[in-house]
């Protein structure tokens, strides 16, 4: 049995470690928040190093569960969160659609995932803030093409009005739960491994 | 009511008091005699030519300009006058165009993310608290406590740019503000970056080097003084940047309430780095029965909820009886730094 779910009972079918990362400001902890606690607030403090939160859903019946890591964004902080999406299922980029250069930046983002996560990691690209229209810079077909480029679904979500926040996530979800169905179950341990390498699709861990 | 302007943009229809004012719709516009535009057209011509040379000849135009031989010509033709379509180009040209591609974006992109910073620190206190935060708040609605913080940042970026900025020193400086002007706060910012006992700058600077050898001396000293709770956390794979980084690269600043963050301060200003591994093993040995029976995610979910439970003082009076020794604190200090010099090796 694996490390770390020992004694305990599992009461999920699925288990998918969720990293969300991107610019300083685009909105990754309120997305969280907005997910896990379906809450808001202009209050919120800058995240420093990592913060976790889970939250389990029901897809076609099966119980899910995700285990969400939220970054902070500036860029030293890298040395810190990479070990994290190194041990992730699924890559969720943030942008913010009022701030072209937090879109610019995807690119950067997209670089340092493809370094340091495994191969089979599914990513998704998110632009937040499409609440704020009057101060929208970057358009929902800009984006769209940049993703369709890249080959990953993308979606706009505001975490203010919640819109899309639930679908962002369940989007993830599903994604993840088609790949991992197609390669036959696996790794289901909770945590996640900071200790490891880059792993190779379907590898675990010691 | 319309704006008109001159050639240069500047508005002509503004009376002394800057109000715009009513001009019937009648506008004079100057036209260019014939022989005039025909002339401009030529020099157009010319410099479009010079420019592309000099596009091709990287950054020729400067040796160009100071060498004696070449420059007559140049000269004479500035004198002219350089026609208004093409100015603009010209003088980029003459200053040597853009040098080094994306630095400026670089120094935008640090003031923005101080930027980002000064409405989520402290957001409830009195001092940062802003009614109702506008998407774009004018000057005079922004609470005197986050300008402040931005000065104060800003300043220390300018004064200290191998540190720079870095996140978490926003609740550093923001505390400091709740305690002094924003001058004083600047430079206790400058000693406790640069001087012992503190001598934080190394935490925040480019590769956050001081931040790792910090978290490794935790990490041993947690399995040296509560070896039963670190054995817990490693079978639930719960590692100490999943709950501490907060706690260690701003010393509890960013998320407990003041009554815990003064009492470390007031001890950290006198004694460094000493009382915050203190107060970190005394946060984990007061609810370690608990912790012990809980799983990953209950863990960290105790962690993240923890700055709301505790009695500062309390705190405070239990770290002060962990048996702590420089000695320890100092192995594995010199453990951290012989792995590093391996690892460069």
């Amino acid at each position: 049995m694996a490390p770390g779910s020992s004694a305990k009972q599992r009461d999920y079918d699925y288990l998918f470690k969720l990293v969300l990362i991107g610019d300083s400001g685009v909105g990754k902890s309120c997305l969280l928040l907005r997910f896990a606690d379906d809450a808001f607030t202009e209050s919120y403090i800058s995240t420093i190093g990592v913060d976790f939160r889970f939250r389990t859903v029901k897809i076609d019946n099966k119980t899910v569960k995700l285990q969400i890591w939220d970054t902070a964004g500036q860029e030293r902080f890298r040395t810190i969160t990479s070990a994290y999406y190194r041990g992730a299922d699924g890559i969720i980029m943030v942008f913010d659609v009022t701030s072209m250069e937090s879109f610019d930046h995807v690119n950067d983002w997209l670089k340092e995932v493809n370094r340091y996560a495994a191969e089979g990691t599914v990513k998704l690209l998110v632009g937040n803030k499409s609440d704020r229209t009057a101060d929208r810079v970057v358009t929902e077909v800009q984006a769209k093409e940049f993703a369709d480029e890249l080959g990953i679904p993308f979606i706009e979500t505001s975490a203010k009005s919640s819109k899309n926040v639930e679908e962002a996530f369940l989007t993830m979800a599903g994604e993840l739960i088609r790949q991992r169905d197609s390669r036959g179950g696996g790794n289901e341990t909770s945590g996640i491994d900071l200790n490891g390498e880059k792993k190779a699709p379907g590898g675990g861990c010691c | 009511m319309s704006l008109q302007l001159d050639r240069y943009g500047f508005i002509t229809n503004i009376d002394n008091k800057g109000q715009i004012v009513e001009t019937n719709g009648v506008e004079s516009i100057q036209v260019p005699s014939f022989t005039e535009s025909q002339r401009t057209d030529r020099r157009e011509k010319k410099w479009n030519t010079t420019l592309q040379s000099w596009d091709t000849s990287n950054n020729l135009q400067r040796k160009q300009l100071h060498a004696p031989s070449s420059n007559k010509v140049l000269i004479r033709r500035l004198r002219k006058g350089v026609p208004d379509s093409i100015r603009g180009r010209v003088w980029t040209a003459l200053g040597g165009g853009i040098r080094t591609p994306g630095m400026y974006q670089k120094i935008i992109e640090k003031t923005n993310i101080i930027e980002r910073d000064i409405h989520r620190t402290y957001p409830r206190h009195n001092l940062f608290y802003e009614e109702e935060r506008d998407t774009s708040p004018l000057p005079e609605t922004v609470p005197c406590g986050q300008a402040a913080l931005r000065r104060v940042l800003r300043a220390y970026s300018y004064y200290d740019p191998e540190v720079g900025y870095c996140q978490g020193m926003n609740f550093i400086a923001g505390m400091f503000l709740t305690q002094m002007n924003e001058e004083e706060a600047f430079w206790l910012l400058v000693s406790v970056m640069h001087d012992k006992p503190c001598k934080m700058g190394g935490l925040f600077g480019e590769g956050m080097r001081d931040t790792h050898k910090v978290l490794f001396v935790a990490e041993k000293l947690i399995h040296h003084y509560l070896s039963r709770l670190a054995r817990h956390f490693d079978k639930e794979h719960v590692h100490l940047t999943m709950y501490a980084t907060q706690w260690l690269l701003t010393q509890f600043t960013s998320n407990f309430k003041f009554d815990l963050v003064f009492r470390v301060w007031d001890a950290f200003l006198g004694e460094g780095w000493k009382i915050i591994y203190r107060v970190m093993l005394a946060l984990m040995q007061k609810y370690q029965s608990q912790l012990l029976k809980m799983s990953f995610e209950d863990i960290l979910t105790f962690f993240r909820e923890l700055p709301t439970k505790i009695d500062g003082n309390q705190i405070m009076d239990m770290a002060l009886k962990i048996p702590l020794r420089k000695k320890v604190m100092a192995k594995y200090e010199n453990e951290w730094e012989s792995q590093q010099q391996e690892q460069h090796q």
